[in-house]
Order: structure tokens, then sequence, then C-alpha cells
């Protein structure tokens, strides 16, 4: 008896070949409104991004609508044109497996997270952007926005090292205060097996609209709060560690570069969400 | 009325080498204010000094001229002139170092929108104060703040 092929719900390509510049094109208009008008955004720094392949390394926010990410790519495809050197994003197969959604993010430039992928990438000739505090920064608590939190991962550290690639750090606030986040979540995703069945580390108690209160993040509507976002000077880990860095020390010195600009990014805000 | 932003940073480093740092004005200043402006006034007699110290917050600029007293472990200054303001800078043990910690109590005028002036003005001044305290940490940790 043949088995029944059943057809991929996706149609487009999980790598650069999938990313559709005359796709971003289009919708470059309707993100500069929306972000623009919505959340006043601000996006600094992308002189000091090198002509080179670079890993750009972001503190992520927003819980599940991401709007950092969002912003991220608006302004890179502009800053540098949708026919520039293209940008990458490693996203979450929660993103990258769900039908539509899914397509529509890697035309964008998303391809889904994998141990090998961003180096692929990399070795393409393209610049990629990766989130290490993943779901569990995205879906930090409240009170902790303007803090750095990648979960002690060091991944991103041995990627760039290994590639030869410099991490070009971003750090971003307002992010955080599109969603009320009332607890660190990873002792319930862990209770719930949610880190090992879904690779979801965190399930906090979030408020977001239309939700109300409920356990995890489900896309929401954002509040409109003002999103900063400042790209830093490259750091080359060759440079500055050597052959065999201390992974310890340079996982260090980045999260701590990028929290002494976190926090001056934030001494900006003169209230929280209005900006 | 006066209102007060508390913050505190832990330095891995020890503590006399903290406290230097986290005590001299010519090192501590340029980096709290190191989103607004700053300049070395002189110094008085008794070995204290005036300097002018300013966080520009939106379209205000926020401070004045400060009388500054170092005693390490403690840095502590006075306005006198411009935004009613005291500092208090305190290092102490910890474990993995030391801890820094700042207090910045600021006077605004008015009643009911005084009080609620002050109440914005206490989630400005922490914020600065823990952008601060963070170039400060990675000033110690990693010897130059970016």
């Amino acid at each position: 008896m043949a088995l029944v092929r059943v057809p991929s719900l996706h149609r487009v390509p999980d790598g650069v070949e999938g990313r559709d510049p005359e796709y971003i094109r289009r919708i470059l208009p309707r993100l500069w409104l929306a972000f623009e008008l919505y959340f006043r955004a601000e996006v600094d720094g992308f002189e000091h991004v090198p002509d080179e392949p670079v890993l750009f390394v972001g503190n992520h926010s927003g819980g599940a609508s991401v709007p950092d990410t969002w912003l991220f790519l608006l302004a890179y495809n502009t800053y540098f044109t949708v026919e520039g050197r293209p940008l990458i994003g490693l996203a979450h197969r929660v993103i990258t497996d769900t039908p539509l959604i899914g397509d529509l993010a890697r035309k964008f430039g998303m391809v889904k997270a994998g141990p090998h992928r961003a180096r692929e990438v990399l070795d393409q000739g393209a610049n990629v952007l990766v989130y290490p505090g993943g779901d569990v920064e995205a879906l930090r608590p409240t009170r902790d926005r303007n803090r750095i939190v990648f979960d002690g991962r060091k991944g991103f550290l041995k990627l760039a090292h290994d590639a030869g690639v410099k991490i070009v750090p971003v750090v971003a606030t307002g992010g955080q205060e599109t969603v009320l986040v009332l607890n660190d979540g990873r002792a319930t995703a862990k209770a719930l097996g949610f880190d090992r069945f879904l690779r979801i580390k965190s399930v906090p108690l979030t408020l977001s609209i239309p939700w109300g209160l409920l356990p995890g993040g489900l896309p929401h509507l954002p509040l409109p709060a003002k999103i900063r976002m400042q790209v830093l000077p490259p750091i080359d880990l060759q440079e500055r560690y050597g052959d065999e860095p201390d992974w310890d020390d340079a996982y260090d010195y980045v999260t701590s570069t990028m929290q002494v600009a976190l926090s001056a990014l934030a001494a900006r805000t003169i209230l929280p969400v209005l900006g | 009325m006066a209102t007060t932003a508390t913050e505190s940073v832990v330095v891995r480093r020890p503590l006399d080498v903290v406290a230097k740092v986290a005590t001299d004005p010519g090192v501590l200043l340029p980096l709290v204010a190191g989103l607004g402006r700053f300049r070395f006034i002189g110094r008085l007699d008794d070995g204290t000094e005036e300097w002018d110290m300013f966080l520009d917050i939106g379209a205000i600029h926020v401070g004045g001229r400060v009388h500054v007293v170092s005693a390490a472990p403690t840095l502590t200054w006075q306005s006198v002139r411009g935004t009613r303001h005291s500092m208090l800078v305190e290092v102490t043990e910890h474990p993995d170092g030391a801890t820094v910690t700042m207090a910045m109590t600021v006077e605004l005028g008015g009643l009911v929108l005084g009080r609620l002036a002050e109440r914005i003005a206490r989630g400005i001044a922490g914020r600065h104060l823990v952008a601060g305290l963070e170039q400060l940490r990675h000033h110690l940790e990693f010897g130059s703040p970016r």
C-alpha cells in the first residue's frame, strides 16, 4: 500500500533563498507607519555596522508579539536597502511552523532556529540576527524590562567565534512595556514539561489585550509603548579573546556591554509606555 | 516635599578598589552624568569640591552646582544652585565583591502637581542612577566604560 504524501504546508523555502526582497519592499511602508505612529520608534547606530557578515545580537522583548524584531527588520532593510546584504533572523519554531505566518516570516528573512542554520547563512554572506535570551527574555517580568536576560546561553558566542564574524549588539527599550508580565515563568514551563516538548522555557502570567490575564504569551495587541533601539559598535571575539576564549568571560563582557547601553537607553525614558 | 530614588549594583571587585573609584568625584560624576553634562568648578580650602552637574531629561536640565564631600567608602553631594537635590554614594561589602548604592533625593516645589512631578522624577532619577551604576560596574570590571 502506497503511503499518502501530505503536502507541506509551507511553500516558501527556509533559508536565504526564501527571503523575498520585493515582498519586503511592499511591506516596509506599512511597517514604517505602524512603528512611526504607534510606537514612535527611534533607531540609531547603523553606522557602526561593518561591510561584512556580522552576527547581530539583540535583547528580546514584547512577549509573543516581539515588536523589537519587526522594528529591527524595518530599520535594517531601509538603512541598507532590501537589495543590500540580506538580514536573516533566527525564529522559534512556534513562528516558523505556523501555517501562513511561517511563510510570511520566511519571506521577510526569518528561518527556523537550529544548531547549524546560522552558520550556513553567515557562510552564504548574509547577516544574522539572534536573540540568545529567546522566550525567557521576551517573557521576562516587567520589573526586569531594562535587564539583559540571556539565561546563561553562550551558543551565539561560539557561533560568532567559529564563523570568524563580529558580534554587533543591539539593545532596545520599550518592547517589554507593550505587555505586562507578572512573574518569571521558568518553573511553570518546567513543571508542565513545555521546556522538553515544545522548547518553550517560560510560561509566566501575562496581562495583555485582548487576552487579559493569561498563563504564557499569545500574540497580543501591544500597548503603544515608545521603542528606542541602539546598534552598538562591533565586538571582535577573535581579537579580544584569541583562538581559545574563556566563554564565561566573553559572555560576561558582551552582556555587560549590552547592559550598560540598555540602561543608558532606559534613562532616556520619562514615563514607561509614554516614552 | 522630597522624594528619594535608591539603586544598587554589585561589582565583582574588592571593596577598597571599588570604594576608591566610586568615591572619586573625578571618575564618578562623568559616569553618573554621562547622559548630561558636568564641569569641575574648583577645590575648596577644606578639601571638598564644587562641580556643575546636570542630567538632560527631555526638555529640561535637572541639576546645578553641587558641593561634593568625599570620604571613602562614601561620597555625598548637596546642591548649592539649581534643582535642590542631594546624593549619597556608599560602598559596602558583598560576598562577590562590593555593593555600590546610590540614593538621590530631589525636592520640587508645589503641592499636588509638585508631588506628581516628584513621583515622576523619582522614576527618572532611578533610571539615571541605574545607568550610572552600570557604567561604573563595567568600568571597574572590564577596564573602560563603553
